[in-house]
């Protein structure tokens, strides 16, 4: 596996990543209101993270809006169809290989960010009767008062009309990125539970991710498999997943997190001292033969860690240490750019 | 094995910061050798929930050496059974200033060939300090863990032999995985760890055999989850602190983040070596 970070387009950034001893980074590249990458904006970025030894293996996320029209079956869909056939077709002519995108509706949901974690480290925290009561603020639990996206929905969608959205996009898409050798990668829903206001939320458990794979078989249709979500889904053990889909070559891209619970209420912890022996999870990426990008996800906020690089080097830190101790060190290597 | 942290005494902060990674147990060091710092160093860690694994003294001049009685007896009245203490330098102190030639160009110290012969003189052979601080620790139950790792320093060949011959029941080991890069460092730890008296290890790391900077515990010559595995086999129930980092880009003086990553490193290949069996080749 290729362990990355987020990075963004700072010097700062990519020498944080870089004396974490990673060769791998994930970004996004905002949301242009053309609504396509284009390929001197994916060349740029490539270049800058290659100058400073690293590379681009995958775009997270696509942003919502551009397919906000496609999730909500609304006019406007096909162009939007079209755009993200042009960002794919211009990622595999930069080399970037893999493509994550939601289909969160209504997007990602935490209730409360509170020094009750260890040592008094705030753990970011998911508790259904608290986003029942105070369904708007869950949306905004960090407070930072986002204003486009997520947002409250217009009216409410049944689980046939998300989905009827979703194969809309899965087979318009797949087959330009399976002709061009660009996977796709969907992230669950986070939190995992079956609606939110009114809007079903389609990919939120192991049937939802498995019925997304077969929807339209493609070695480009997959998921992007992150622990912390999964790990949060009813009922499901994260390493069986791991075997389950990694089994199918179906884990595009992963996401490092480990937290105590499900849903209905689950906290996000360190990865040392949640329900998922991350231990368990390493072998079973091995045993599947993952070789994609994993990457760092968030975590608990630490004493004096503003910027949370405190937190994300500890999470680095782990994950090297578990693999190391498995397996030995490993130097990566980042293929030539085309 | 017991994962520390090394904390300058004082800053509350890095305590709190210590339990939040998973941290078992504090080193607290001093800067300066002082007797009444002891009690308050080892209540501030007890308030914490940590354990304290114990207080670390600066290296030492003549001086220093003869207030050591003191301290020994006032940490066994305050409950501090573990010092760590220093002769000489335990290695070359390396270039002075820090240079960004670390990985991703992080701050770094070099040692060269040079610097060997810099290491200074102790104030007194090993074996005058094992004869002249053994009873009174003993009498204290406080056990002193002598500061090594550099074959060839003036002192470790007889501070080795001193100990095999099992005359100072309250003398033991303090080492320096660092001090140990570039040398054949396994069998030289096990044969530090027969007859339990190795108390103490340094988690640090070199790149380089001859010519070295400081490392990542991830990325130096030493195989620290090798070290670790033989630890755990050779039955080390002692403590583990990872030493100071390199410096980190925007990094506090004191390395909270370079920390958080070796923390988090050595978190996880305790985990590995204390659950599965040893796969690698």
């Amino acid at each position: 596996m290729k362990i990355a970070l987020q990075a963004g387009e700072s010097e700062d950034s990519v020498k944080f990543i870089r004396q974490l001893g990673l060769q791998h980074v994930v970004s996004g590249l905002g949301a242009p209101a053309s609504g396509i990458f284009d390929v001197e904006s994916l060349e740029s970025r490539r270049d800058f993270y290659a100058s400073h030894g690293l590379c681009w293996d995958v775009i997270e996320n696509l942003p919502p809006q551009h397919y906000v029209d496609i999730m909500f079956g609304r006019p406007g869909r096909d162009r939007q169809i079209d755009n993200i056939c042009r960002t794919v077709e211009n990622m595999a002519r930069v080399g970037i290989g893999v493509l994550q995108y939601g289909w969160m509706l209504v997007g990602g949901i935490r209730t409360e960010y509170s020094p009750t974690g260890r040592g008094g480290a705030r753990y970011p925290r998911f508790d259904m009767a608290v986003a029942q009561r105070a369904p708007a603020a869950a949306l905004d639990w960090l407070g930072l008062g986002r204003q486009h996206y997520p947002h409250i929905p217009d009216g409410e969608l049944s689980a046939e009309q998300v989905w009827e959205g979703l194969l809309y996009f899965l087979e318009h898409i797949v087959p330009v990125a399976e002709g061009v050798g660009v996977k796709l990668a969907a992230h669950p829903d986070d939190p995992p539970i079956p609606s939110y206001m009114g809007v079903a939320r389609v990919q939120a458990s192991w049937d939802d991710m498995q019925r997304l794979i077969d929807a339209v078989p493609s070695p480009s249709n997959g998921l992007g498999f992150c622990m912390g979500t999964i790990a949060t889904m009813a009922g499901v053990d994260t390493v069986d997943a791991i075997r389950h889909f990694g089994g199918q070559d179906k884990i595009h891209f992963a996401h490092f997190r480990n937290p105590r619970g499900q849903v209905p209420s689950f906290d996000e912890v360190f990865p040392d001292e949640g329900d998922v022996d991350m231990v368990a999870a390493v072998e079973a990426f091995d045993e599947v033969g993952f070789d994609g990008v994993i990457r760092i996800d968030h975590c608990p906020g630490v004493i004096g860690d503003n910027r949370g690089e405190r937190s994300f080097a500890y999470q680095v830190g782990y994950l090297k240490g578990v693999v190391q101790a498995l397996q030995g060190a490993d130097p990566e290597r980042c293929p030539e750019t085309p | 094995m017991k994962l520390a942290l090394a904390v300058d005494y004082g800053f509350d902060d890095q305590l709190i910061f210590g339990q939040q990674l998973g941290a078992d147990a504090v080193v607290v060091s001093l800067d300066e050798w002082r007797h009444d710092l002891l009690a308050g160093a080892r209540n501030r860690v007890q308030q914490t929930g940590l354990a304290l694994a114990g207080i670390r003294l600066p290296d030492a001049g003549p001086e220093d050496l003869d207030a050591l009685p003191t301290i020994v007896t006032a940490a066994g009245a305050a409950g501090v059974n573990m010092l760590s203490c220093g002769l000489p330098p335990p290695r070359p102190s390396g270039s002075t200033e820090a240079e960004p030639d670390g990985r991703g160009g992080a701050l770094v110290h070099h040692y060269g060939e040079a610097d060997a012969a810099d290491r200074g003189t102790p104030p007194v052979t090993i074996a005058d300090a094992l004869e002249r601080f053994d009873p009174v620790a003993a009498a204290a139950g406080v056990q002193i863990a002598w500061r090594t790792g550099t074959p060839g320093a003036p002192y470790e060949a007889d501070l080795l032999q001193l100990l095999e011959a099992d005359r100072y029941p309250a003398m033991g080991l303090d080492v320096s995985l660092a001090g140990l890069a570039g040398t054949d460092y396994l069998p030289a730890l096990e044969k530090m760890l027969v007859g339990g008296r190795l108390w103490l290890v340094e988690m640090s790391n070199l790149v380089g055999q001859h010519d070295q900077r400081d490392a990542f515990l991830d990325e130096g010559v030493i195989d620290i989850p090798r070290v670790l595995r033989l630890l755990h086999q050779g039955g080390y129930a002692g403590s583990l602190r990872a030493g100071p980092p390199p410096g980190m880009n925007e990094d506090s003086a004191w390395g909270h983040t370079g920390r958080s990553f070796d923390l988090g490193f050595l978190r996880a290949a305790l985990q590995v070596v204390e659950n599965r069996p040893d796969r690698r080749a």
